[in-house]
């Protein structure tokens, strides 16, 4: 609609009339808008790639209710000591002045998809005629009886980076020798498969540097196996013998209640005293992504596999962990992926750009060791109505170090890149 | 015997290496006939500059942009036909067909880094 009524306005004002001698006011009205909610891996990249490749024919605004943005992603590695907080922190200024993106600072409460607008906290109203919901997750603090909000800032979670993230840095650095670490892991859906474990392995890594043999760290999961198990397994026998207790719900019999003010974890079997306790809840979309009605039962938003479109609202395009992306996994990589594809289709819905089939892909590096990294990845196109994993590999056990130590700088050659693909 | 095993299959995989080398030198021939498409190439560079930064900058990861397009095309059939092994590289270029390869390597030859 909106294409129509610009290319019916240029033709009304003849060729030789260029966008730029009309009035600015004119302009900025004329132009099809994208709103973003989130700036994250998923909504930052969708802007940017808007943007970018619109050539200011699409007036984009990017919410986001941080200043700067802290990735989960490498947090694990904050917390082994091989990066700075400060180094996973970054700011949404390039994307303002390379490309024109209206970065709003505030959270978006409600979306009014009748009058296709959204409205911030302080009150104000951003009309689009397209919108991208990119929030990550919300954890489900009460899918573990006894923790909270509250209980959260003895017990971090920090599956939200920034602030738990710091509380449970400062908490580990605190655990002394013969002191214990207790997990409790996440139950499917949940962002970044692999990521609980290569926390224990930089739980482990700190204990160890400090020269610890007492110590240990329990992990309550709920599931009966998890993301890269051998490797992890094999990675914590060799680095951190006897130091890493994994308990899968047929051993440990149910997760019964957590008591963050006593440190203890409490199951069928047995209960697990901790001086520190990272609790990781189930997790949904984030809230905006169910009050604007876009999401089934379990909480998650359903897509189209060939476009990333909302299959509930057509002007509402939902990306990254917040969507049921088929057989790809909640990760920082994927929501990169996933933006570069919605963000094509918004630009052939709105202008004549032209679209292209979809193409996924993903990868996520784990640390388990100094100089000792792994990965799984896989490419993944649409089929059968979902997205559907095509090619994949994942790390095998006894790999030589030479390889491993190889895989790590990749990691870090890949964080550089999609840092840069994402914010500058 | 354990020599004269290792010289036989030394030879085999000689001539292996010859066959692989000749059938991607005619792969990328054929591909560089091609007339690439460079909207199409833009698209699907989407997927490399997650780990291949556009600005060049490398650490642990080489940089590509601005690679001539005969050099890319052969490195990407490299990887196709297993002369170079690098799992991320390998599942990549597997779902690549001639023209995406075309339009890849056109597009990072137009690059500046
Ligand atoms: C410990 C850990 C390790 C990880 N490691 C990796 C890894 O190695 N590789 C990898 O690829 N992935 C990794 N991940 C996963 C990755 O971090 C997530 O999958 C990724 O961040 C999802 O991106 P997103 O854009 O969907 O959401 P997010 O990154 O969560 O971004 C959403 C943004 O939107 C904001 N927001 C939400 N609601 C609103 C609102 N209503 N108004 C305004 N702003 C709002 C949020 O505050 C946030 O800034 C890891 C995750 C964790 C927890
Ligand atoms: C997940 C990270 C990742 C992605 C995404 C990726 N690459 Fe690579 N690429 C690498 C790594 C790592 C290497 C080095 C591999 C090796 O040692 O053989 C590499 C090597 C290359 C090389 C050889 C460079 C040289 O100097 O010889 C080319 C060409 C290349 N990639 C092209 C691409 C293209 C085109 C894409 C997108 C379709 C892409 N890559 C996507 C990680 C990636």
């Amino acid at each position: 609609m909106n294409g129509l009524t610009r290319r019916q306005f240029g033709l009304l004002l003849g060729a030789g009339a260029s966008t730029l001698a009309m009035p600015a006011y004119l302009r900025a009205q004329d132009k099809p808008r994208v709103v973003v909610i989130g700036g994250g891996p998923g909504g930052a990249t969708v802007a940017k790639y808007v943007a970018k490749d619109s050539a200011g024919a699409i007036d984009v605004t990017l919410i986001n209710d941080g200043e700067t943005f802290t990735t989960c992603f490498f947090s694990n590695l904050y917390l082994g000591d091989f990066r700075t907080f400060e180094s996973i922190t970054h700011s949404y200024d390039q994307l303002a002045s390379a490309y024109g993106i209206n970065k709003v600072t505030g959270r978006a409460v409600s979306v009014d998809r009748e009058a296709k607008t959204v409205t911030l906290a302080d009150g104000s109203t951003v009309p689009y005629d397209r919108l991208v919901l990119a929030p990550g997750i919300d954890v489900i603090y009460d899918s573990v009886p006894g923790y909270s909000e509250e209980a959260a800032e003895i017990a971090p979670h920090a599956w939200k980076a920034g602030a738990q993230t710091q509380l449970l840095k400062e908490k580990l650095d605190a655990v002394e020798d013969g002191q214990n670490i207790v997990m409790v892991a996440p139950p499917n859906p949940y962002r970044c498969p692999p990521g609980p474990y290569e926390r224990v392995s930089m739980f482990a890594h700190v204990l160890k540097k400090k020269g610890f043999t007492q110590s240990k760290i329990f992990v309550i999961d709920p599931k009966e196996t998890f993301s890269k198990q051998a490797l992890f397994t094999e990675g914590w026998e060799k680095h951190y013998p006897g130091m890493v207790e994994w308990y899968g719900p047929d051993v440990h019999g149910g997760l019964k209640s957590v008591d963050v003010a006593a440190g203890t974890v409490e199951t069928d079997l047995d209960t697990f005293e901790g001086a520190l306790l990272n609790i990781i809840p189930a997790q949904r979309a984030g809230a905006i992504a169910i009050d604007a009605g876009v999401t089934n039962e379990a909480g998650w938003a359903p897509i189209d596999a060939g476009s990333m479109r909302s299959t509930i609202d057509e002007a509402i395009y939902v990306i990254g962990d917040a969507s049921i992306a088929g057989d790809m996994p909640k990760s920082g990589f994927s929501a990169n992926s996933q933006a570069k594809v919605a963000a094509l289709n918004i630009r052939a819905d709105l202008t004549d750009a032209q679209a292209f089939p979809a193409r996924y892909s993903n990868t996520c590096w784990s640390l388990i060791e100094t100089d000792d990294g792994v990965k799984v990845g896989a490419q993944y196109e649409p089929q059968d109505g979902k997205i559907t994993a095509l090619d994949a590999f994942v790390s095998q056990p006894g790999e030589s170090a030479e390889l491993r130590k190889e895989t790590y700088e990749e990691s870090i050659g890949w964080y550089s890149g999609i840092i840069e693909d994402t914010f500058a | 015997m354990v020599a004269s095993l290792a010289a036989m299959t030394a030879v085999a995989s000689g001539t292996e290496e010859d066959s692989l080398r000749a059938e991607a030198d005619e792969r990328v021939a054929a591909i560089l006939k091609l007339s690439p498409d460079p909207a199409y190439g833009a698209y699907l560079a989407g997927d490399c500059a997650t780990c291949h930064r556009a600005s060049g900058g490398s650490d642990g990861i080489p940089p590509i942009a601005g690679l001539p397009a005969d050099y890319t095309v052969n490195a990407l059939i490299e990887y196709k036909l297993g002369i170079r092994e690098n799992e991320v590289m390998v599942v990549r270029v597997a779902r690549l067909g001639d023209a995406e390869i075309a339009a890849l390597a056109a597009h990072f030859a137009d690059q500046k880094p």
